[in-house]
């Protein structure tokens, strides 16, 4: 029988105490059927559609849910009452007792509104609470393949606590840091402030990038970035950047994401890799 | 509003649920009493008895019947120990019996009764009605497989855990369970 289990907001109490039995005998969600078509978590990796991130071996990671080790029966859990549905923080639906569906529930998915039901009768609601559903769930573990599956993880680190690791993105000190390196040259006011999300991951991704190169391997990204990008050398040979599109070239090329079809013909930038073991 | 109506719909099947698990005391001391009901007067006074105990058995059967409205829930996993718990509840059902019999007036039986149905409201013996064995349920105390313990009313004669799983359970409170499977 499936079983829908919601993890409460509450300060107190174990973490064990804060799930609720909400629902049985339903089937929220259906196992999508292009999971196959998956690739390892990496963030200098992009989903194309259709697509979905795998984390492997999910139970040996510190990231694992406790939930998911210790879920045998529907019965220890306390039902949901009325009064709590405010403070879902996600929905864990199990189902068929190997397939575990995660939602996060946000402020925005807990419709709180005046409704009118379309069905075999028409009924007005004033103050209705209802969740919607997403369909694929934001998280599907299969237990079977102690996999865990995903699109997006940043709708997932509220569940999985400590899965943002995985996924680094640059503080505002460390942006600071490396803006201030000696080959980077900041003109027209560009400052840390400036720089958005997407640089700020790949400044991560450079960063451990950098601290792994020798001095003969900066040298040839940074001839390599050169050679790409002239626009971007300034006249005592470090790189000027203005705006977040130099930054983000400067970025991927110390990611060593540019390079030339192997006909010579083209030059390119990959956005996104999957390195071929 | 919705909320307002589940939860009083909730209390009120709680209400009943206690209402049966205790009714019985009422029942011994108005058969003490020689107490009848004025439209069964004609009859001889053993119909009214009859009468007086068909009450909480009839009560026990709505309560039956209105279980099909609680949530599901299920046991799939083997439990890791199981034990009968009909007899248990004998010695309080004997201490009720005792209580009804030697009760002096009609108020005390109200403050007794009063007090009685608040803590078996309070606690979680709601279910601890022994009519049910009537309808042939049987009581068990289970601890299932991640350790938890909780009560289970069955049909089913069970003596070993081997292989044992209830794949359709209704959820009394979250420590009582009901099996609804049918055949079992």
């Amino acid at each position: 029988m499936n079983h829908v289990i919601a993890k409460l907001r509450l300060k107190k109490g174990s973490e064990n105490s804060k799930f609720r039995k909400v629902l049985s005998n339903v089937t929220l969600y259906s196992l999508p059927s292009d999971l196959n078509n998956n690739v390892v978590y990496n963030p200098a990796t992009n989903l194309d559609e259709g697509e979905w991130y795998s984390i492997s071996e999910f139970s040996q990671k510190p990231f694992y849910l406790q939930l998911l080790e210790d879920y045998e029966d529907s019965v220890a859990y306390n039902q949901l009452e009325a009064a709590q549905t405010s403070n879902i923080d996600y929905l864990c639906t199990c189902q068929n007792g190997n397939e575990f569906y995660f939602q996060r529930i946000s402020k925005t998915q807990l419709l709180e509104k005046k409704l009118i039901t379309l069905g075999d009768q028409f009924t007005y609601n004033a103050n209705s609470k209802n969740i919607v559903i997403n369909d694929p769930a934001d998280a599907i573990y299969v237990k079977s393949e102690d996999t865990l599956y995903f699109k997006k993880l940043s709708a997932i680190t509220g569940i999985f606590k400590g899965i943002d690791e995985l996924f680094k993105e640059a503080t505002t000190t460390e942006t600071e840091a490396f803006l201030a390196h000696d080959f980077i040259k900041l003109e027209n006011n560009f400052c840390a402030a400036s720089v958005k999300q997407a640089n700020r991951k790949r400044i991560a991704l450079a960063m451990e990038a950098l601290n792994s190169f020798d001095n003969v391997q900066k040298s040839t990204v940074f001839n390599t970035v050169k050679e790409y990008c002239p626009q971007l050398v300034a006249e005592d040979d470090t790189f000027k950047i203005e705006s977040e599109n130099d930054l983000a070239l400067l970025l991927y090329g110390i990611d060593q994401r540019f390079y030339t079809t192997p006909d010579g013909r083209e030059k390119r930038i990959a956005n996104s890799i999957i390195r071929i073991v | 509003m919705e909320i307002i109506i589940r939860w009083v719909i909730q209390w009120s099947y709680k209400l009943l649920l206690t209402f049966n698990a205790t009714s019985l005391i009422l029942v011994v001391y108005f058969i003490k009493g020689r107490y009848y009901f004025n439209c069964l007067d004609k009859f001889p006074i053993w119909v009214s008895y009859i009468a007086c105990i068909m009450c909480p058995v009839v009560t026990t059967a709505m309560s039956l019947f209105l279980k099909k409205f609680l949530s599901y829930d299920s046991i799939e996993k083997q439990p890791l120990d199981i034990e009968q718990a009909n007899n248990s509840f004998l010695p309080s059902y004997l201490g009720y019996f005792f209580v009804a019999l030697s009760v002096p007036t009609p108020e005390t039986l109200w403050f007794i009764y009063f007090i009685l149905f608040v803590f078996t409201f309070c606690s979680q013996a709601i279910y601890f009605n022994p009519i049910f064995l009537i309808f042939g349920y049987q009581f068990y105390y289970m601890t299932t497989a991640d350790n938890v313990k909780i009560f289970l009313i069955s049909k089913k004669q069970i003596k070993t855990t081997k292989a044992l799983v209830f794949p359709t359970l209704k959820r009394i409170n979250n420590f009582t369970f009901i099996d609804v499977e049918k055949g079992g």
